[in-house]
C-alpha cells in the first residue's frame, strides 16, 4: 500500500499543477517608434498557429477595449474605446472584421518571440513578442468609425 | 458595357452606409461640427517677454515642433504660433506693453479655442545631462485645464539638448494627445464649456438683489434659474455673485442645435441676450437694457 501511495501523490501532485490556470498577461515591452510598440502576450492552443491567434487578439482587444499601462511607455494607457463606450451595429460589425484573422495581420510588423515558453499545463500556453502598429490600428477604427477621430 | 452600367447604382446604394453612418458618438455623422482651434505656445515666466522666447530658446522650438508635427499626425491642423505673432505685430493689436497682458491679447486675437503651453527644462549634471518637458492644454475662454503631462529624456552624456528634448516630448506626446481625445469625447456627450459674465453698468442702479416682475425673484436668482434651463442638462458653475456681477465660470452648450447645425458661443449669447431683454423691474416697472460682447468663449452682459 506504502509503495502505491508515493507515486500516487506525486502522480496527483503533477496533475493539478499541470491543471493549474495560467491568466493571460499582456504587456509592453518597448517603444520602437512614432506608433510602433512591442508587446508581450500569451496565448493559448493545441498548435502554435491558434496560441498565436489567439495572442494576437488579446493584445488588440487590450489596446481597443482596456488600455495597457506601463512605467515607461505611455501611449497605450488608455483605450481607444473610451471606457463605457457603447456600440451601434455597425461599429461593432467593423470591429470584428478588424479583429478577424488574416485582416488584423496587418496591425502587426514581425514576431520577434515564438512560442517557445510553453507553460506546463494542459491548455499549452505560449508567449509571444509581437511589434504592433498601434497608430495603423488607430487610423482604421477611425476610418471606420469605430473610433472617433481627433478633435470634437 | 451595359451590365456594368447597371451595377453602378448598387454598388454606389451598398458603399453609402459606410460613408454616412455608423458613428454614435456624435462628430463622424450627420453635418459636420466646426473644429476647435488650437495653438501651441511656448511656457513663459512672470516678466518674460512671449515674442522672444521662441528666438532664445531653442529646445522649445524643437518641443514646439514636436507637439504640432504629433496634432498633425493625429490630422488635425494647429494655428501657427509664430504667423500669428507676426500677424499680431503688424496689425498692432498689442495695446499694452504689460508682458502678460501680450500674451493673453494674443490668444484672444488668434481666436484659438483651445491653446497648449510647451515648457522645455535643461538639467546639466556631472552624472549626464537631460530635458524635461512640460505640456499643459486649456480652454482658453474658461481657462480650464484639459491635459497635463511632464515628460524626461533621462540623463545621457551629450550637449544634443535638441535631442533630448525631442526625446522627452515623443515619450508623452501620445497620452497628452489621447487625455485631450477624452476631454473632447465629453465635450461631444456633455457639451462645450462657456463663461458668461453678467454685470451692471457703472451709471446704473440696477443691482443684482432688485426684483424682477412675473418671477418674483432677485435678478442673481432669476439668472441662475434661466441658466438651470438653459444649460445642457442643466449643468453650470455659478462661480459667485456680488450686487453689481455675476460669473458663471462653467455653462455647458451643445455642440450642435435641434436641426444638427453648429450652435456657436454666439447662439447661446444670442439666447441670453433674448431673455435679458424681457426682464422688467418690478419696483418701478422699467425694462432692463441690455448689451452683450462675445470674446472667444466669454460672454459678457451688461446690464441697466
Amino acid at each position: 500500500m506504502k509503495s502505491i501511495s508515493i507515486p500516487l501523490s506525486l502522480f496527483l501532485v503533477l496533475f493539478f499543477w499541470q491543471c493549474r490556470v495560467s491568466t493571460p498577461s499582456v504587456h509592453i515591452v518597448s517603444k520602437d517608434g512614432p506608433g510602433l510598440l512591442s508587446i508581450a502576450a500569451t496565448g493559448y492552443g493545441e498548435r502554435q498557429v491558434t496560441a498565436e491567434n489567439d495572442a494576437r487578439r488579446l493584445v488588440l482587444q487590450r489596446l481597443i477595449f482596456n488600455g495597457i499601462p506601463n512605467a515607461a511607455v505611455a501611449d497605450a494607457r488608455l483605450p481607444l474605446l473610451p471606457v463605457g463606450a457603447t456600440l451601434t451595429d455597425n461599429q461593432r460589425k467593423a470591429l470584428d472584421e478588424v479583429l478577424a484573422v488574416p485582416y488584423s495581420d496587418r496591425f502587426f510588423n514581425n514576431l520577434s518571440k515564438d512560442g517557445a515558453g510553453r507553460a506546463s499545463n494542459l491548455k499549452k500556453s505560449r508567449d509571444f513578442v509581437f511589434q504592433v502598429n498601434y497608430d495603423l490600428l488607430r487610423k482604421e477604427l477611425e476610418s471606420r468609425n469605430v473610433v472617433r477621430k481627433f478633435g470634437l | 458595357m451595359k451590365k456594368r452600367s447597371s451595377l453602378l447604382p448598387v454598388l454606389i446604394a451598398m458603399a453609402f452606409p459606410f460613408v454616412a453612418g455608423g458613428q454614435n458618438t456624435g462628430g463622424a455623422e450627420g453635418k459636420p461640427t466646426v473644429q476647435p482651434t488650437i495653438m501651441v505656445i511656448p511656457f513663459t515666466k512672470e516678466g518674460q517677454d512671449i515674442r522672444k522666447v521662441l528666438d532664445a530658446n531653442s529646445n522649445a522650438r524643437v518641443a514646439i515642433a514636436k507637439v504640432k508635427e504629433a496634432f498633425d499626425n493625429r490630422g488635425f491642423n494647429t494655428t501657427d504660433f509664430a504667423a500669428k505673432l507676426k500677424e499680431t505685430e503688424m496689425r498692432q493689436v498689442f495695446t499694452s506693453d504689460n508682458l502678460t497682458d501680450i500674451k493673453t491679447q494674443l490668444i484672444e486675437y488668434s481666436g484659438a479655442d483651445l491653446y497648449v503651453e510647451v515648457e522645455a527644462n535643461m538639467d546639466h549634471s556631472q552624472s549626464g545631462n537631460s530635458a524635461q518637458v512640460i505640456l499643459s492644454a486649456y480652454d482658453a475662454s474658461t481657462a480650464a485645464s484639459l491635459a497635463n503631462k511632464v515628460g524626461f529624456s533621462g540623463k545621457f552624456y551629450t550637449e544634443d539638448f535638441g535631442k533630448l528634448t525631442a526625446k522627452a516630448t515623443e515619450g508623452i506626446i501620445e497620452d497628452f494627445l489621447n487625455v485631450m481625445q477624452t476631454k473632447f469625447t465629453d465635450i461631444v456627450e456633455n457639451g462645450r464649456l462657456v463663461a458668461i459674465e453678467f454685470s451692471v453698468a457703472g451709471d446704473s442702479d440696477l443691482r443684482m438683489s432688485t426684483e424682477i416682475q412675473g418671477q418674483d425673484l432677485p435678478l442673481s436668482d432669476a439668472l441662475e434659474v434661466w441658466m438651470a434651463d438653459n444649460a445642457l442638462k442643466g449643468n453650470y458653475h455659478a462661480q459667485g455673485a456680488s450686487d453689481l456681477k455675476m460669473i458663471f465660470d462653467v455653462v455647458r452648450i451643445p455642440l450642435k442645435d435641434a436641426n444638427g447645425n453648429s450652435y456657436s458661443t454666439n447662439k447661446f449669447a444670442l439666447e441670453v441676450f433674448k431673455f435679458c431683454r424681457t426682464m422688467v423691474r418690478k419696483e418701478g416697472g422699467l425694462k432692463v437694457n441690455v448689451k452683450k460682447e462675445v470674446k472667444g468663449g466669454t460672454i459678457f452682459i451688461t446690464l441697466s
